[in-house]
Formats: C-alpha cells, structure tokens, sequence
C-alpha cells in the first residue's frame, strides 16, 4: 500500500503499532463512541489518536501505562471535537457481534437486554457516563480512571455510585 | 430504596456505597460481617454487582474489523497526523478551502460577479481562512472546520451568483456542493 512505501515507521515499529491497534482500538473506539459522538467520527478521532501517539512512540513502548497516554490522547480530542454531541447512534455496531454465537432466540433476548442497558448508559449525564465507560468498557481501575480524568478517587467512585443508582431505576430493578 | 436499616447501616453507608461503586471490592472482615448480618445492605451491595456484571456485558467492545485495523495503522504510520487530511470535518474543510482558493483564482476579471462587493467578500474571506490554518484549529476542531467550509461557501456563493461568476469556477454550479467534495477527482 501507499501508506506503507511512506512509513517513517521500521517495520518492528509498525508491528508494535499493529499490536497496539489490535489491543488497545477496541476500547478506545468504545470510549470515543460513547462519550463523544457518532461511530464514524470516533473512528476519525480514533485513528488521530494513534497517529499521535505513534509521533512519541518511544514513549508509548517505554512508558508503563501506554494504555492511558492514549485514552488521554483521545479524550482531548474528545473534548476538541465533540465533547457536547450526544452517541446519538444507535448501538448496534457495538453488540451485534458481542452477540453473535448463540442461539437465535437467546440473540434476539440479549440483544435486547443489552441495547436497553446502553441506551440507558447514553442517557447519563457526561460525567457518570464518562465513569461508567471507563470502567465497564474500557476496564480501567477506578485509580487510573481518577488520574485520567484528574479528579479524586473518591469522586470517581461516587459518580459510579450515582451512576449506578440511576440506571438501576432506569432499568426498572429497583426491587 | 424501601429497606429495613439498621443503625449500624449508617456507620457502613459509606463502606457499602463503596463495595457497590467498585464492584471488584473485597469487603475488609469487619463489613462482611455486617454484610452477614444485614439483608439491607447485603441485597443493595447483590443489586449493585449484578447491574455491574450486565454493564460489562453490554458494553464491552467488540475487536476491530481488519479494515478498520488496517485504515488506524496506515494513518499512524504515515507520521501526518492533525492536519485535516483524515479526520471528516478536517477534510471537508480541507476540500472547502482549497475549492475557494480555486474560485478566487479563477475569478473572472469582469462582469457582475467581479464586483467590488465580490472582491473585499473573497479577500475578506480568504484572510479568514488563512488565519484559521495558521492557528492550526482547524484540524482538532470541527467547528474551525465548519467556519472554514462556511467562508468557501460564502465566496463560491457570491461568485455563482451571475453568470460571468459561474463560468469562472472549476466545476458545475449544480454539481453536490452540499455533499463533502471527493478532494482532486473532479476535473
Ligand atoms: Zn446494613
């Protein structure tokens, strides 16, 4: 390919860089998806994000957490482009393979179970959702979530807390 | 929620509220035993780690297609990041921009849509732009983009707006200037 013959990058690089995306993309694209917008401008802003961490690669292989100096790669981008846009998407994209593998009806049941749980987190306000994507999706600690966002451990934890209490009465399980 | 505290669920509200935020909390012995003890708490902390375990269901990311792998790494092994040649609105600003530099070179020298109105809007127009590039905001955010595209806009308006102005451009009037222009295809 074209971009291959320009590459400044060796081809060890490229293979780091390969694994990276492979890891990494998924829950970086979930993250952009739905704190910040529709699916294809998150995946613009997805691969702006490992163009420029790719600008600092030492850093990225050197560094101990290159997971989070993406994220925040991405979240100022984020908050660049589309920080006030709702993933006004439908989610299908995101469970649609999650899915795939079981039995027709058990698909139809779980696709439904699942779109309502997302469509429930895509109504929580910014913040809670912010929380929410980062642990659940992303996998993050609730310690690096803190640093990433640059609030305290307490305050990411009771934001999941408040989060929590609303979905579980958005869902309709408060029992 | 409609349960039965105890007194002793005060001096745990916040232990417990913690053990439900992170649902991978062990609780210390002293809150297990409470937890034993109370039904309240204990179903609130059950609630809490079920609705955690459907979030994780329910949000976790699916791989990447190839093509999408593919399209990530070329574009960071090309080194050309920020600089609108990928990113949507980047593009659509670029396009814009480069097709009101083509409108204002190709301006007709004459004739009602060379008029002076015409000639400060696409200067006016083209300052603006230039300013926009050079504080580099129109890569990283949509709405430089958009003011960008907006100003194009403005100067390919006023230029079509007669017929002298329409044969100066480089493309039909009528072609998709509404969609986002397929960048140097068009001949
Ligand atoms: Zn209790």
């Amino acid at each position: 390919m074209r971009s291959e013959a320009a590459s400044p990058l060796r081809p060890d690089d490229r293979a780091f860089v390969e694994t990276l995306v492979r890891d990494l993309g998924p829950r970086v694209l979930a993250y952009v998806h739905r704190v910040c917008g529709d699916r294809q401008a998150a995946e613009d802003i997805v691969a702006e994000t490992f163009c420029r961490a790719v600008e600092n690669l030492s850093a990225v292989r050197t560094g101990g957490r290159h997971d989070l100096y993406v994220l925040k790669i991405a979240r100022n981008l984020c908050r660049d482009r589309f920080r006030r846009r709702r993933a006004s998407e439908s989610a299908e994209w995101l469970d649609e393979r999650a899915a795939s593998g079981e039995a027709p009806t058990d698909v139809a049941v779980l696709r439904e179970q699942r779109a309502a749980v997302q469509a429930a987190v895509d109504e929580l306000p910014e913040p809670l959702r912010e929380v929410v994507v980062l642990r659940m999706s992303v996998g993050l600690k609730f310690e690096e979530i803190a640093e990433l966002l640059h609030i305290p451990l307490g305050t990411a934890l009771s934001r999941m807390h408040a989060a929590l209490q609303r979905l579980r009465s958005a869902l309709g399980v408060e029992r | 929620m409609n349960r039965s505290w105890t007194r002793a669920c005060d001096e745990w509200r916040g232990a417990v509220e913690r053990l439900c935020a992170d649902d991978t909390a062990e609780p210390s012995a002293a809150l297990a035993a409470h937890l034993e003890r109370c039904p309240a708490c204990r179903a609130e902390v059950d609630e809490s780690r079920a609705l955690a375990a459907e979030l994780r269901a329910a949000l976790r990311p699916p791989p990447l297609d190839a093509a999408v792998i593919e399209r990530v790494v070329a574009r960071a092994a090309s080194g050309r990041c920020g600089r609108g040649v990928f990113l949507r609105l980047g593009r659509w600003g670029a396009c814009a921009a480069a097709a009101a530099a083509l409108a204002v070179a190709l301006r007709p020298a004459t004739g009602p849509g060379s008029g002076a109105e015409a000639e400060a809007l696409t200067r006016e127009a083209v300052e603006a732009i230039a300013a926009t590039v050079a504080a580099g905001q129109w890569d990283a955010s949509g709405a430089g983009a958009e003011a960008l595209a907006e100003l194009a806009t403005n100067v390919v308006e006023t230029l079509t707006a007669t017929q002298a102005g329409k044969r100066g451009l480089p493309w039909g009037v009528e072609d998709d200037w509404d969609l986002p222009p397929q960048c140097g295809t068009r001949s």
